[in-house]
């Protein structure tokens, strides 16, 4: 799944000519945003360019994707938030990977932390726009969740816990995360 | 031996005050009988011929009497400044185990000799006084860290 | 001996002090375990099992705990009345919309150990909703212990110097029209 997202951000490169250093950096990028600008009959709507400054340098620039080139793998988790908002779209969507330039491995990782941030409250702005004509039904208890990893709608109650030698395990974070760092020595626990 | 039947005691100082001077506490020590003169086992008349003198004149502190009578036996009655009074039998002694055993109460305290509960004792268990739940708290702990409730007659928090 | 009288002191040593937790945010098990070492006064040096010298806790926020992983959907309260058919099983949900209070009660209950002194350090237990308090437990409160997990704080929390200083691992493509 890799290759046409790593030959397209090559032909990127090539394109526009800028080799930083001569490693395996992708070019400088910008972001364009959508203004609407009304004025009485007229409606401009432009595109504008967003002037990104330019971000310190990666402390291993020879990564191929973006964590491996700050370092970061087995270093974020769910809480991450600040690192997470930046591959997710403002409706809470995940960004392509052939745009982020991750590697399949830590699109992964990085799609399971977005899900448990989500549910867990902790990005609250980025969520999908509402209808037009929205009626708010009767507010909802809200219940407060971490590492939760299955959806909410699919969880179905154990109503049989079975035995105490084979209980059955209720699933606390996600598999793929286990083997981040751990500062301390408490191992983790995936069933409670 | 059995530790609930026997007579025990706790450790204790005599004076029960921790520290002081040494007082030799053998008040008054009595020599009874042992004029047997031909006899041929030994007695406490050797030990009076040779050595009582030299006993009275380095212990000044202890008032020694020599009682020739014959009665019961010979023996040596120690009296001590607490009142306790032993009384110890010298038959057939040597005039050196007299002298060792008369060294022997000379220098204990008279308090009974039994079983000691603990070997330790102190009449002040604690100088900083017993733990309470404010030991090794900061002061005004109510104070600074409810911060989260508005508290009646406290100023409000930050 | 000393020239007071030492029975003040020793009040003072089996007096129980009063103990606040913030439930918000905290899962049920770890606030649950904080609270029966107070409650059976595991925490005092002079601590013996047969003294009854626990001291009280307070509560608060036990409508917002959280749980981990699926367990508000997965896990089930069973009850049984003691009838022919009064076995009852609900949800973490359902138990607690019925009582808010009723989930942290039961961690506490299971965690203190099973013999004749639980009832009386459940009442030394002081469970509230909300943070609202009856004025006369605000005035014996003593402490506030530290939560046991740690908040992770939202985005909207943070403020722009901080998102601006944190740097962009990546920047978009010139010709991305970003959603």
């Amino acid at each position: 799944m890799a290759a046409p997202g790593l030959l397209r951000a090559g032909w990127n490169r090539l394109l526009s000519g800028f080799l930083w250093g001569g490693a395996a950096r992708l070019p400088a990028r910008g972001l364009r945003q959508v203004v609407e600008i009304t004025e009485g009959n007229t409606t401009v709507i432009e595109g504008k360019i967003i002037e990104h400054t330019e971000a310190p340098a990666p402390p291993n620039p020879s990564g191929q994707c973006p964590i491996c080139r700050w370092n970061l793998k087995y270093k974020y988790n769910y809480e991450d938030v600040l690192l997470l908002s930046q591959f997710i779209r403002s409706d809470g969507g995940m960004l392509p990977k052939r745009i982020t330039g991750l590697c399949p491995e830590e699109h992964k990782k990085i799609v399971v932390c977005v899900k448990m941030a989500q549910r867990a409250g902790l990005l609250p702005n980025h969520k999908p726009p509402l209808p037009e004509v929205f009626v708010p039904k009767k507010a909802k208890p809200k219940l407060n969740r971490y590492l939760t990893r299955w959806s909410i709608k699919s969880a179905k109650p154990i109503w049989n816990k079975g035995h105490k030698w084979c209980k059955v395990p209720k699933v606390v974070g996600h598999p793929v995360l286990q083997d981040n760092i751990r500062y301390g020595n408490k191992p983790i626990y995936l069933n409670h | 031996m059995t530790g609930r039947g026997t007579p025990s005691r706790f450790l204790a100082s005599v004076l029960r005050n921790g520290l002081g001077r040494y007082v030799c506490q053998l008040q008054r020590l009595s020599l009874h009988g042992g004029d047997g003169e031909c006899d041929p086992l030994p007695s406490p008349r050797d030990y009076v011929e040779e050595k009582v003198v030299d006993f009275a004149r380095y212990n000044p502190g202890i008032a020694v009497y020599v009682n020739p009578k014959d009665c019961q036996g010979p023996t040596v009655v120690a009296e001590y400044l607490n009142g306790a009074v032993r009384e110890e039998s010298v038959a057939n002694q040597t005039a050196e185990d007299i002298a060792q055993l008369i060294g022997k109460l000379a220098n204990q305290s008279g308090l009974e000799i039994v079983r000691i509960r603990k070997p330790f004792h102190t009449n002040h268990p604690s100088i900083q006084g017993q733990w309470h739940p404010f030991t090794n708290k900061p002061s005004g702990l109510g104070l600074q860290t409810l911060r989260r409730v508005h508290r009646p007659g406290f100023p409000p928090p930050e | 001996m000393a020239s007071y009288s030492r029975a003040a002191q020793q009040w003072a040593t089996f007096a129980r002090s009063w103990f606040l937790i913030d439930g918000r945010m905290q899962p049920p098990g770890k606030i649950a375990a904080l609270t029966v070492v107070r409650l059976e006064g595991r925490h005092k040096p002079v601590y013996h099992a047969l003294s009854d010298c626990g001291d009280h806790v307070v509560i608060i926020n036990t409508r917002h705990i959280a749980f981990s992983g699926n367990k508000w959907e997965q896990k089930v309260y069973s009850s049984h009345s003691g009838y022919p058919g009064g076995f009852k099983q609900l949800t973490a949900v359902q138990l607690h919309q019925k009582d808010p209070t009723a989930i942290v009660k039961q961690a506490i209950y299971g965690m203190l150990p099973k013999n004749l002194h639980r009832r009386t350090m459940m009442q030394r237990l002081h469970l509230f909703p909300e943070d609202v308090i009856p004025e006369n437990i605000q005035k014996n409160l003593l402490e506030e212990l530290p939560q046991p997990r740690q908040i992770p704080k939202r985005l909207d929390e943070y403020t722009q110097e901080e998102i601006d200083a944190f740097p962009r691992v990546w920047n978009p493509p010139q010709d991305y029209h970003m959603k």
